[in-house]
């Protein structure tokens, strides 16, 4: 239920959710159960921003985004330490000062390429949760068309079926508390 | 498995395997759905055409053996015919209804029909029509208990053969009964005889007519068969207040004149429910009953027992108030200062305005109300004297004091409702 996943409903769960309001009883809905297909459960997990799966996505990719500002921390470090070996010579061929401003520019440049580095981390960060997002999106979407598919097969199987012959049966009267109940149960499901 | 890919991918490829499955599971499914139906709709065919073979032996059966031979065929035609309706076309209805007496095999093979117990399909779809044939059948199996020995020797082959078809029995039910001034249909329609009763009278009647005895039942039954719907509107005036004080209605004046137009004498399909469709959908719910019920009992208004709608009922309807009294109705002769004046004025008669004329021409006859409810319904008035637009007194001014080009239904409430 957190941060509104859809709840899984079998193909039973479903039936009786859909026709039971209206007067359906079980042995009449049970035998169509096998006209309608199931929506697997994993799918149902996807549409939870929590689910393992995007938690594995988020590790695989901090772990690249992590490799990657490593990598340009040490090529950062490794040009200082070039830099420094050239600053000392210059300081012995061409003089202290030289070799000092060189130093400074090299110091400065590394500087401005790991602030760089970092934001990029930064913003990588970001767009990791961002795809999380789309993609959570994404699978609710589907879910949801997939139950909009199973709620029109059902209302053609009840016609084939003539679940809703009054000559049969009795039709329930209007109870607005049935509509709170009803009320209740989507806004538990849906969040 | 795929040790080439990182957990998350590993899982994404299960993703995708659900979605697939989640596809594939309802493409067998509506696959399912389809070829059962396709199946069943097929058998049930199949067992009409089975039946249709079968009627045709016990029919050359009854030319050569006599009647007896055929007379378990007559049954299930008839039980066909039932579940058909009392018009008798369903083919599907002939069908089961032949099956029926496969189902009470047991006591109809004496009579000499061999319709095998495997006609009757089996299947989970088109369970309301399964279900009728079963009802039925029980119908039939009670109501030939109840016919004599005598009376099934007399029924004539034609009204047999009719039955096999599903057709002759529908034209018994409808011809009145005897001396009444009622079907068997309508009794049968209005609850008054249950459909076991129907059948037995039905077959009677084919077999050379209802007894004395049943006659004066069935003139009993046939007292006020116009049923609890029709008695509690035989007056239209009630049901077209309510239908006014009904404010979910948008299209008033044309449900309205659908309305009258139905109840002073054009008769209503009770199948279509041509004419009343929404209306009756838009009833109050304490008049509405079943819509059979409905259906029923407007195809039963005829204008010999809907009186003529009373001006005053009209002005009710119309305008919220009685031309007899109320705030908005003036009732008097109209005052001079307000009389219409030039060529269009008020044909006032005693204390209620009873019509309009232009000149020499009455356009409008308050006491004619089929014509009245037509022409405001439709505009009919107003667009085919175009003339009447222009006149000086239509052109009444508005709450702004803006002249304002009115129509009829206009002219008559007046810009503050009052009658003119």
């Amino acid at each position: 239920m957190a941060n509104g996943m859809f709840t899984p409903q079998s193909s039973m769960d479903f039936l009786e959710s859909m026709y039971k309001p209206l007067g359906v009883t079980q042995d009449q809905f049970g035998q169509y159960s096998q006209f309608l297909g199931e929506i697997p459960e994993e799918l149902y997990q996807l549409t939870d921003p929590n689910a393992d799966i995007y938690q594995q996505f988020r590790t695989e990719r901090q772990g690249r985004l992590s490799d990657q500002l490593g990598e340009t921390y040490t090529g950062l470090q490794s040009s200082l330490f070039q830099g420094q070996r050239e600053a000392r010579g210059m300081q012995g061929r061409r003089g202290f000062v030289t070799g000092r401003d060189f130093m400074g520019e090299i110091s400065e440049a590394a500087s401005v390429r790991g602030e760089r580095a970092a934001s990029a981390f930064g913003r990588g960060l970001y767009d990791i949760e961002e795809d999380i997002v789309d993609r959570v999106g994404a699978e609710r979407r589907y879910v949801a068309g997939l139950e909009a598919q199973r709620r029109s097969d059902a209302l053609r199987l009840a016609e084939l079926a003539g679940l809703f012959n009054q000559d049969n049966r009795t039709m329930q009267p209007f109870d607005p508390s049935e509509m709170e109940e009803q009320d209740q149960y989507e806004d538990r499901r849906y969040g | 498995m795929t040790k080439g890919f990182s957990q998350y991918q590993q899982s994404q490829l299960g993703v995708s395997a659900a979605k697939a499955r989640a596809i594939s599971e309802r493409s067998q499914a509506q696959f399912r759905t389809g070829l059962t139906a396709v199946q069943e709709k097929e058998a049930l065919e199949r067992a009409a055409d089975q039946l249709e073979q079968i009627a045709k032996e016990a029919e050359r059966n009854a030319r050569r053996r006599g009647r007896r031979a055929s007379f378990g065929r007559l049954l299930g035609s008839t039980v066909g015919f039932v579940l058909g309706g009392p018009a008798g076309k369903a083919a599907l209805g002939t069908a089961l209804g032949g099956l029926a007496g496969t189902a009470a095999a047991g006591g109809f093979k004496k009579y000499g029909v061999d319709v095998p117990d495997s006609l009757v399909p089996g299947g989970i779809f088109y369970g309301r029509e399964r279900e009728a044939f079963k009802q039925r059948a029980d119908d039939l199996e009670e109501a030939m208990k109840d016919l004599t020995k005598e009376q099934r020797k007399n029924i004539g082959k034609n009204v047999l053969t009719d039955f096999l078809i599903g057709r002759g029995l529908g034209k018994l039910g409808e011809a009145k009964i005897g001396d009444l001034d009622v079907s068997l249909d309508d009794l049968l329609e209005t609850g008054k005889i249950s459909k076991k009763d129907y059948l037995v009278d039905i077959l009677r009647s084919s077999a050379g007519g209802i007894g004395k005895d049943r006659m004066s039942v069935l003139r009993g039954l046939s007292e006020g068969t116009a049923d609890k719907f029709v008695s509690g509107f035989q007056d239209p005036s009630e049901l077209i207040s309510r239908f006014a004080s009904n404010q979910q209605i948008s299209d008033k004046p044309g449900e309205l004149e659908k309305l009258l137009t139905a109840t002073q004498g054009l008769t209503i399909d009770p199948e279509t429910g041509t004419y009343f469709d929404s209306f009756l959908e838009q009833l109050p719910r304490g008049i509405q009953g079943t819509r059979e019920e409905q259906m029923s009992a407007l195809s039963k208004l005829r204008p010999d027992i809907t009186p003529r709608v009373s001006s005053d009922v009209l002005s009710e309807s119309l305008f919220g108030a009685s031309n007899v009294s109320g705030q908005s109705i003036q009732t008097a002769a109209l005052p001079k200062p307000t009389a219409p004046q030039g060529s269009l004025r008020g044909l006032i008669e005693g204390s209620s305005p009873t019509g309009i004329t232009s000149g020499d021409q009455r356009f409008l006859d308050f006491r004619d109300t089929d014509g009245l409810i037509k022409n405001l319904a439709t505009g009919q008035l107003t667009e085919e004297y175009e003339e009447l637009l222009d006149d000086p007194t239509m052109k009444v001014n508005n709450l702004f004091g803006n002249p304002k080009r009115n129509n009829m239904f206009q002219f008559m409430v007046g810009p503050m409702g009052g009658m003119r």
